[in-house]
């Protein structure tokens, strides 16, 4: 049998730990991105996402690291400006006494890039970033999305190995933002490099990556493709952070193939398991289905699979897109997300939803 | 509703009632309420002010050093007389070597400053050390400058602490004489008091320096010599050109030090200034004043000269 030969990823980190004056902040944290990748970093504020992408970038010096390469280098002990690695910061820190061109050309002018080329290669990333016009501007000049954009053709210049995003649409505002995820998502996958964010919105990482890794207290909770840290969260706080707010608590009663069945107090339910190890009889866990995935009234539906249960709607909000719909159910308080207007009023309605849509993993912390 | 009620209520006390004062006065009065708390208001009061309390003054000691006096006695004609004097008396060497002590000094202030600057404002990290610092730096000024000043005799003097230390240790055999009543004594004694002066600007401009800007020039690989040189000297520019005046002006004008510790051997130009208002020498007083005058104006020229390259025109910073 022949070797594997190994290609060197963009980033790999292997456990990584931190702390701050004795709080741990990164608790042997392990993530291997590769090379032309959009991996997000995602997590609320505390999880330990900004003090990894810091490490990364070499603003901070980690406690401890068994291993951490960019491109196959190890980068233990090199400072910033010596890593093959820019960032886009969230407040962009473009220098405020340069012009457009000048910031954009600061990177490669460090690098002794004579004028005349660190020009071409400035209005270059100026088009790429669709600023052509702009590069005698100065910085009080520009528009926030407009500084944005300078901040990404600054940091591409470069030509890092990986690009580092802190919370690139922090600071734009909700249209923009749409825009600018879209625009950057396009970006990445023209040059074909290498992008690793950091952000704490669940849709800026279900629409921008290739891969997600949810962070909570300082560890990687899981580490999948949007449509798997979505609909198949292998934690209670992964399935509570990704918008599942029905989630019900219970022991395993039954496995039955893929199917699995939960007990919570007397009520069964059916799911399927997407916890990190397969489940256990009698093991405590969870269950979670998203709002979006309950149906109301779902008469015609009910059959193999389905879970249906009856119940008294309570109150309707409307959310534009969609109505929430509070259900008080033999099951529990659940909350329906359906089109529309939605029901208004207290009416009799029975729920239901999919075995396939209902999560199931352990309950509890995440164990090492 | 009727109208006379509606009027009331509109106007209770009756103050529409114009009628009741002078029209005129009244209009007056709004008018400079108004111009007070415009934008311009304020602006034209401290001009007024100015003009009189510095302004004034500064224009009859020009006015002053281009007179002609003898004793008690004005001559009432325009001569260029007190600055010939300056020239031929040989006065004009306090003048250079004056300018040749402040800058040294400044320079000295700067050099050490700098430095000390941007480790207060970007590394110290206790929030005690940094206060501590900044006690050091301003407890002397408490104390009156003559007595503060007088303390280094008893330092420097030749029966004093360093020549006596060093003598005990058997390190010289006669005590240093050059110690005190020397140009060495005269710039430590100005460098002490001056020093927070330099300091104190630079570190606000460098606090006021975003730790983002200086990550982000290390990101993007420039050296830290790199960073300092095209990210922090810049931005911190406009404190060290007040570091510069702030150090610079006073040193130039300071009388206590040099008389203290220069041992009268040599004359600075506010001793100078001082002997000849004391001789009754207005015009050549105010010759040495207008010269000084006109050095800070220029000096104040270039820092904004220089400011104006380093930032750019119109930048925030």
């Amino acid at each position: 049998m022949s070797e594997v030969v190994e290609i060197a990823a963009a980033l790999d980190a292997v456990d990584i730990l931190h702390q701050y004056s004795g709080v741990t902040a990164l608790d042997h944290v392990s993530l291997r991105v590769q090379e032309g990748e959009f991996l997000t970093i995602l997590g609320p504020s505390g999880s330990g996402k900004t003090t990894l992408l810091r490490i990364i970038g070499g603003f901070e010096t980690p406690v401890a690291a068994q291993r951490l390469s960019i491109a196959g280098i190890d980068v233990r002990g090199l400072p910033a400006n010596h890593r093959e690695v820019a960032t886009v910061f969230q407040h962009y820190a473009l220098f405020p006494h340069m012009s457009v061109g000048q910031n954009v050309e600061y990177g490669l002018k460090v690098r002794g890039v004579m004028p005349a080329g660190r020009r071409k290669r400035a209005e270059e990333g100026l088009r790429l970033v669709r600023l052509s016009d702009k590069y005698d501007r100065r910085i009080h000049q520009l528009s926030g999305g407009e500084r944005q954009r300078v901040a990404f053709a600054r940091a591409l210049v470069t030509e890092p190995r990986i690009l580092l995003l802190d919370e690139p649409m922090g600071a734009l505002d909700e249209k923009l933002r749409r825009e600018m995820q879209v625009e950057v998502r396009a970006l990445q996958r023209h040059l074909k490099a290498t992008f690793i964010q950091v952000t704490h919105s669940q849709e800026e990482a279900l629409t921008m990556s290739d891969r997600i890794a949810v962070m909570h207290r300082g560890r990687i909770e899981q580490l999948g493709t949007p449509a798997d840290i979505f609909d198949r969260p292998a934690t209670r706080f992964v399935a509570a952070f990704m918008g599942m707010t029905n989630l019900i608590d219970g022991t395993v009663s039954g496995i039955d193939g893929k199917i699995t069945q939960l007990d919570a107090a007397g009520q069964l339910l059916l799911g399927t398991w997407t916890g990190p190890r397969p489940p256990a009889l009698g093991q405590p866990a969870f269950a979670a289905i998203h709002p979006q995935r309950i149906a109301i009234d779902p008469s015609a539906r009910t059959g193999n699979g389905w879970n249906c249960f009856g119940g008294q709607a309570l109150s309707a909000a409307y959310r534009g897109a969609h109505t929430d719909i509070q259900v008080s159910s033999q099951i529990g308080p659940l909350t329906a997300a359906v089109a529309g207007m939605g029901i208004s009023g207290a009416v009799a309605v029975s729920v239901g939803w999919r075995a396939e849509d209902c999560a199931m993993g352990p309950a509890g912390e995440l164990d090492s | 509703m009727n109208v006379r009620t509606d009027v009331m209520l509109r106007d209770p006390l009756g103050q529409a009632d114009v009628s009741l004062r002078p029209a005129g006065l009244h209009r007056w009065i709004v008018a400079r309420k108004e111009w007070l708390i415009s934008e311009r208001g304020p602006v034209h009061i401290f001009a007024i002010v100015w003009a009189v309390a510095v302004l004034v003054p500064v224009i009859i000691s020009v006015f002053f050093s281009l007179l002609r006096a003898h004793g008690l006695r004005i001559q009432w004609n325009i001569s260029l007389h007190a600055y010939r004097d300056i020239i031929e008396s040989g006065r004009w060497e306090v003048v250079v070597r004056t300018l040749t002590a402040a800058a040294a000094i400044t320079a000295i202030c700067l050099i050490v400053g700098f430095p000390f600057a941007l480790w207060l404002a970007k590394r110290a990290k206790s929030e005690k050390l940094i206060q501590f610092v900044w006690m050091a730096l301003t407890v002397p000024f408490f104390l009156d400058p003559s007595a503060r000043t007088l303390v280094w005799r008893g330092v420097l003097g030749s029966t004093g602490l360093v020549n006596t230390a060093l003598m005990k240790l058997d390190l010289i055999d006669a005590p240093m004489g050059w110690l005190l009543f020397s140009d060495f004594s005269v710039y430590l004694g100005l460098i002490g008091p001056y020093f927070p002066n330099m300091v104190m600007p630079i570190y606000l401009a460098i606090l006021l320096i975003d730790n983002d800007l200086i990550q982000a020039s290390a990101d993007l690989g420039a050296t830290p010599a790199k960073t300092l040189r095209s990210i922090i000297i810049p931005l911190a520019m406009p404190g060290i050109m007040a570091g510069i005046i702030f150090t610079f002006v006073p040193v130039m004008g300071d009388s206590i030090v040099p008389s203290i510790l220069g041992g009268g051997k040599k004359e600075y130009l506010a001793d100078t200034v001082m002997s000849l208002s004391t001789s009754m020498n207005y015009a050549g007083a105010a010759a040495f004043a207008t010269i000084i005058l006109l050095l800070t104006g220029i000096l104040l020229g270039l820092f904004l000269l220089f400011r104006r390259r380093a930032v750019g025109p119109g930048a925030v910073a």
